[in-house]
This record gives C-alpha cells, sequence and structure tokens, in this order.
C-alpha cells in the first residue's frame, strides 16, 4: 500500500495491538492474508548478448494464526549468445569470439517453504529445485529470526545448503558436484519514527567444480585451455541499508551499500540510492540510481601469452567492470485485494569503472529489464 | 450466495425502496432484503447508537446487545467514579505511590497511550487528568500559579514507569484517566463483534466517535455531518465514509466559562491550562482509537495542531478560533 508516515504506523501498530481491534474493513486484506503474486520479466544485454524471460508465480498460505506455507515457482527462457574467450586483434585491441547466434535454455525452478511463530520467534525452513539442461540444483536453508524491544530490533541469521550438478552440451550427462554452504546474519534496528537501519553479514564457503564449462582461454603461445576456476571460494559481504522517511518532500528515502572480498581477489562496492513516494488515488513510485565496481580475480586474464598456472580463465563476470544504473517503478493499488507494478532497470556496464585488476572494452555492455507483477492478497 | 441490493442510504432509517427491491429479488434468487435496524442508548457520558442493516430484526437486535453489553463492560472497568473499576484500583496505588500490575486489556490501553505520549511529544498523557481539580465546570476564577505548579508536579507520564504489566508510581499524588482512548476502543470493539457475526453494513457510533461496521448495502458510504464549533445544530462539513472511523474533539463539547471567556476542556500537561488552538477538528482513520486520539493530540498541539496532522498523513478537518476551515477535507 505504500508508504505510511512513521507517527501513524507507530499508531497504527499499538492500536493493532489491542484485542477486538480490527484495522480495516471485513473484505480487507488481514494481518495473515493469503497471497498470490505473478511476474513476467524480460531482461536482455545489448548486441546479442543474453536476453531471458521470466515468469514467476508464488502462493502464500496461512495456517492459523502461528504457520505459513509458500510455494514458488519460476520458468525461465535464456537465448542470445555469450563469449566463450577472447582473442588479440588488430591495434591491440582484444576481439570476443562468442558462442553462436542463439544458446536455448529452459530452467524450472522451484521452491516450497514453511514459517512458524511463535511469539516474537519465527523459524523459516525451505527446500528449492532447479533444473536445466546442463545444470541442477537442490538447496535448504533454514532462517531464524526474533524481535526485541517491543518489535524495534529484528535478528535475524541463517543457514543455506546448496548441492549442484554442472554439465555442458557435449557431455550432457556428466554432472559434476559444486556444494555451497551460505551463512548470514543480520539486524533491523528502528532508530526513531522515521529511520531504520539494517546490517547484514554473509560469508559462503564454495568447493567442487566452480569452473564454467563452456568457457576457453586463449593462449597466445599455443592454443586454448577450458576455463579452470580454484576448487574452493571463499566469499565475505557486509551490506547496510538505511531507510528514512523525510517529512518536507513526504517520501522516503533509501540508501544500500555493500562491500564484499573472497579468497579468488574478487572485490566489490556497491550503493544504491531509492526514492520512494506515495501518491493519491493508492500511487506509489519510485526512482533511483545504483554504481557498483568491483576488481578482477587473481588469476583473470582476458587472454594469456605464456600457458598460465592451474587457475585461469577469461569470464568477464571474473574481469574488473563497473556499472551505473537506474531503477524506475511504480505500483498501483487497484482494489484493497489488488495491486499491479510495473519496474524497469537500465545499467551500462564499463571497464573503466573498475575498482582494481583487469578487464576489456569488449565487455561493455547495457542491460535492462522490466518486469510486470500482479498481486492479490485476501 | 446473498446479493446486495439497492437501498436508500438514508440517515433517517428509511429502508428500502419497495419496487427496486421486489424488481431485483425477482431478478435473482437468494436475494437478501435488508432493512436498517437502530438502537440507541446512553453509554460514557454520551448519546450513542449502532445501526445496523439486517434481513430480519432478531438477529440485529442479540448482535447490537451483546455490543451494548460490551461497551458498558468497558464503562464500568475503566469508570473514574466507580470504586470497583481497574481506574480507581490504578488511582489508589497512584495517590499513595507504589507498583500495580494490570491485566492484560488495560496493559495493551496502556502501551496505546504510551505511544500516543511518544508520537505527541509528551502532550498526550493520562496523568494529566490532576489538573480537572482546578477546572471542574463550576469554576468561577481561574486558578494561580503556584496551585498549577503544584499540580503540575504531579503530571508526566514520564514520572511513572511502565514495564508491562507492572506500572509504577515513583511518588505520590498521582491520577490516571482512560478517557481520553476508551470511548474509541470501545467503538472499534463494538464494530469488530458485529463484524464477526456476519453484519457488513452498519455504524457504531458513541457520542460522534463513529465506527463504520460496512457501507450501506448497496455499496453507497455514509454521509457523516461534522458539528460546526460555532453554531449549534449547523454542520461545518458532510464526509462519506464507506469504512474505517471517524472522531471528533472540539472546544465547545464541554468547558468553563470564567469572567465571560470560555476555557476547553482539554488541559495541556505543559502549562496545566486549557488548550487555545483548534476550535474543532475531525480525523477519519482504520481505527476508531486512532482517529480519536489523533483529534485530541491535534487540539493539545495548539497552533502546531494542523501540522501535525499533515504530517501524520490522515484526513481531516479542522477550524481554528478564526473559524478559518482547513484540512484535507477542507
Amino acid at each position: 500500500m505504500g508508504a505510511i508516515s512513521p507517527r501513524l504506523a507507530a499508531l497504527t501498530a499499538a492500536a493493532m495491538a489491542l484485542p477486538g481491534v480490527q484495522a480495516r474493513a471485513a473484505d480487507a486484506p488481514g494481518e495473515h492474508p493469503w497471497g498470490v503474486d505473478a511476474t513476467h520479466l524480460e531482461y536482455s544485454e545489448s548486441g546479442s548478448r543474453m536476453r531471458v524471460r521470466v515468469n514467476q508465480a508464488s502462493a502464500v498460505v496461512p495456517i492459523g494464526e502461528s504457520f505459513q506455507l509458500k510455494a514458488n515457482g519460476i520458468q525461465d527462457l535464456m537465448s542470445g549468445a555469450s563469449p566463450i574467450f577472447n582473442v588479440p586483434g588488430p591495434a591491440g585491441k582484444t576481439h570476443q569470439v562468442l558462442t553462436g547466434a542463439s544458446v536455448f535454455d529452459n530452467r524450472k525452478a522451484g521452491d516450497i517453504g514453511a514459517s512458524a511463530s511463535i511469539g516474537d520467534n519465527q523459524l523459516t525452513l525451505r527446500q528449492g529445485w532447479s533444473k536445466e539442461n546442463d545444470y541442477k540444483s537442490t538447496w535448504t536453508s533454514l532462517e531464524g529470526k526474533r524481535d526485541f524491544n517491543r518489535k524495534s530490533t529484528t535478528l535475524a541469521v541463517g543457514f543455506a545448503f546448496s548441492d549442484d550438478g554442472v554439465s555442458s552440451h557435449d557431455a550432457p550427462d556428466n554432472f559434476r558436484t559444486r556444494i555451497k554452504r551460505d551463512f548470514f546474519g543480520g539486524v533491523t534496528q528502528i532508530i526513531d519514527e522515521r529511520s531504520l537501519v539494517e546490517l547484514s553479514l554473509e560469508y559462503s564457503y564454495s568447493n567442487g567444480f566452480l569452473s564454467d564449462p563452456y568457457k576457453l582461454v586463449f593462449v597466445q603461445s599455443g592454443g586454448l585451455l577450458p576455463d579452470a576456476r580454484p576448487g574452493r571460494r571463499r566469499q565475505t559481504a557486509v551490506t547496510v541499508k538505511y531507510l528514512t522517511y523525510v517529512p518536507a518532500i513526504d517520501s522516503s528515502l533509501q540508501a544500500v551499500g555493500s562491500l564484499s572480498t573472497d579468497n579468488w581477489g574478487i572485490g566489490s562496492g556497491a550503493l544504491e540510492l531509492q526514492w520512494k513516494k506515495e501518491l493519491p488515488g493508492e500511487w506509489l513510485v519510485n526512482a533511483g540510481a545504483r554504481y557498483y565496481t568491483q576488481s578482477s580475480a587473481d588469476f583473470y586474464a582476458p587472454l594469456y601469452l605464456t600457458p598460465p598456472g592451474d587457475a585461469h580463465s577469461s569470464d568477464y563476470r571474473l574481469a574488473g567492470f563497473g556499472s551505473i544504473g537506474w531503477i524506475a517503478g511504480v505500483t498501483k493499488q487497484l482494489t484493497p485485494n489488488f495491486s499491479v507494478q510495473i519496474a524497469a532497470e537500465r545499467s551500462y556496464r564499463r571497464v573503466g569503472l573498475r575498482s582494481g585488476g583487469t578487464g576489456i572494452d569488449a565487455d561493455n555492455y547495457i542491460w535492462g529489464l522490466y518486469l510486470v507483477t500482479l498481486q492479490a492478497r485476501f | 450466495m446473498p446479493v446486495t441490493l439497492h437501498v436508500i442510504p438514508a440517515e433517517a432509517g428509511i429502508q428500502y425502496l419497495a419496487a427496486t427491491a421486489s424488481a431485483v429479488h425477482n431478478a435473482a434468487e437468494g436475494l437478501t432484503m435488508f432493512t436498517l435496524y437502530r438502537y440507541p442508548f446512553a453509554a460514557m457520558g454520551s448519546r450513542c447508537e449502532i445501526r445496523l442493516y439486517a434481513p430480519s430484526e432478531e438477529p440485529a437486535a442479540a448482535c447490537a446487545r451483546a455490543a451494548i453489553n460490551d461497551i458498558l463492560r468497558l464503562e464500568t472497568k475503566y469508570s473514574r467514579y466507580r470504586d470497583d473499576s481497574i481506574t480507581a484500583a490504578i488511582n489508589r496505588v497512584a495517590a499513595a505511590g507504589g507498583a500495580i500490575d494490570v491485566d492484560a486489556e488495560t496493559a495493551t490501553l496502556l502501551d496505546y497511550a504510551a505511544t500516543c505520549y511518544e508520537q505527541s511529544d509528551g502532550l498526550f498523557d493520562l496523568t494529566s487528568g490532576v489538573l480537572r481539580e482546578v477546572w471542574s465546570a463550576d469554576r468561577r476564577e481561574l486558578p494561580d500559579t503556584d496551585t498549577l505548579q503544584r499540580l503540575l508536579a504531579r503530571v508526566g507520564w514520564n514520572k511513572v514507569r511502565w514495564e508491562s504489566p507492572r506500572l509504577v508510581f515513583g511518588f505520590p499524588g498521582m491520577e490516571i484517566d482512560f478517557g481520553g482512548v476508551v470511548k474509541e476502543y470501545a467503538a472499534d470493539r463494538a464494530a469488530t463483534l458485529c463484524a464477526e457475526a456476519g453484519f457488513r453494513h452498519g455504524l457504531i457510533d458513541l457520542g460522534g466517535d463513529i465506527k463504520i461496521i460496512g457501507p450501506h448495502p448497496d455499496g453507497t458510504p455514509w454521509a457523516v455531518g461534522i458539528q460546526h464549533p460555532r453554531i449549534k445544530g449547523a454542520v461545518m462539513a458532510t464526509l462519506d465514509l464507506f469504512e474505517g472511523a471517524i472522531a471528533t474533539s472540539g472546544d465547545y463539547e464541554r468547558f468553563v466559562e470564567i469572567d465571560g471567556r470560555r476555557y476547553s476542556h482539554i488541559l495541556s500537561p505543559r502549562t496545566g491550562m486549557p488548550v487555545c488552538g483548534l476550535a474543532g477538528v475531525s480525523v477519519a482513520a482504520p481505527e476508531c482509537v486512532v482517529a480519536g486520539s489523533a483529534t485530541t493530540i491535534a487540539m493539545l498541539m495548539e497552533d502546531r495542531g494542523a501540522q501535525w496532522l499533515d504530517e501524520v498523513g490522515l484526513p481531516h478537518v479542522w477550524m481554528d478560533q478564526q473559524l478559518r476551515v482547513g484540512g484535507t477535507y477542507a
């Protein structure tokens, strides 16, 4: 429904705690509504690079006051070209060799979850699956949350485990294992009636086959080698979010900053600023900008002059690069039960915005997405 | 499946157009015909009324009886004038100093009042009732500064320690009054009770604090007239409400007249004096208790009342002492 003023939020929350006070009309959604969401998303990269169409649907079913079941299903259709390796070109410029005009892949993914609330504590268990021709994944996550100080402080801790299998078109039945464990913790603190801050930490440890079976590296002194990355990856990330309501402009401003580092030598930073405003007639608009920068992996090179060591990759995702982009969206509450959201993003990836290491101009591209979501609550 | 029909929305209590009703009745099987039933009563020092649309009188009467019983239960429980009320029990402890453990319902009301205190920057204060000692209706002269200062020493929610369910009065001579929240809370509860009994169309009116159960059966809103603060019987604005609640507060409701000047019954916990800002204000909110406390806070804020209402973002209308009208409904 959009942002209500912090004063009203405080008064309403206290009123809702009074026994026998109902906040809404009888046919409007209650505190534990049934919900169904459907989203269509189109993502595309400039040139003839990737294009993804996503259809997603999810449902939430409350069981009594304390339990909730969730289910989520996704279908993606990916097409377009992707860089395989780089070759030296005339005038010292690096050229790219891309996959044929269109690679098609169809991914189906889904997850189910259950939440239980006991007093100020909430426990959520989720189990998910994902399947495409050359990739399959099974994951489980467990998250615990607890509210303190009359719900002004929330602590969350969680663990997720995924067991993936990676194969390729050349050897479709040869699935190699990739395991990832994720530990995360966070604290959300309501500072005053207008602002809240959220701090979260995440540590993940992956091992197994972490390379990309479709990528190659070019070695000038002799031919092509398959992409080969270290068998272990440890990533640490910290994120800070600050949200504040500014009465002078009757809007909320949100800033999200994050830093991450890993044992491959990739360090990254991101900053996102967003403005959100509620307009008469149940409209909510938001607009913002996002900046991202990363340094390249220690073993990354666009191409190798001499045969590299055990770890080597020319994958553009491990390169040094940065991006700058914008976000815009509008949500309309059609009735107390239905809302529709339309959002768009566009981002410009540039090697010049990298925070360290190397990258190549050939990997500069623009990506954009738009999405439409229909949401129902009963 | 019940289908609603066209009913004339009538404050006067007219029920439905027979011709329309029969036409629709012939067209749709299983149609529900509604009649408006009205149940006036007195509670909490006000004229009150429950209005329910129902296919027949019996369920409406039973539901109204249950709702009125709950309102009277709250009146008894929180009355300042009854020795057996929880308010009296708290005030016996408050007078002597000490601690008292309260029941769950009272605890949520104290939590709510504490939130109002915070959101009004300390102006909405359950302990300011002590000031009535010098502002009774039969008062004929202004209290002197020393008297006010002595009373103000016994006022202040910040002097009370509230750790649910324990209320601790650090020093004696204080007093608590739930008058500012119980009536509106009672209206919310009564409406929930009716909704849970299956009523979708009707309202609860407790002395002008109104909670809508649902619109008229044809879907049209209730037209609520707002009393003009200076012209008795005149309406300052008429608001259409489909749902939610509206509460009104004004300096005309109860006042003391000293040397020809009117003093409002709303007393500032800062100065000990009656407030002098808005002549009247009405606020709409999903919950009557929020609408009610917002009107009281706007009155207590005096010159800043209108600005505070804008900041809260609830629909409202106000009139100031110069009879200027403002707000989102103006």
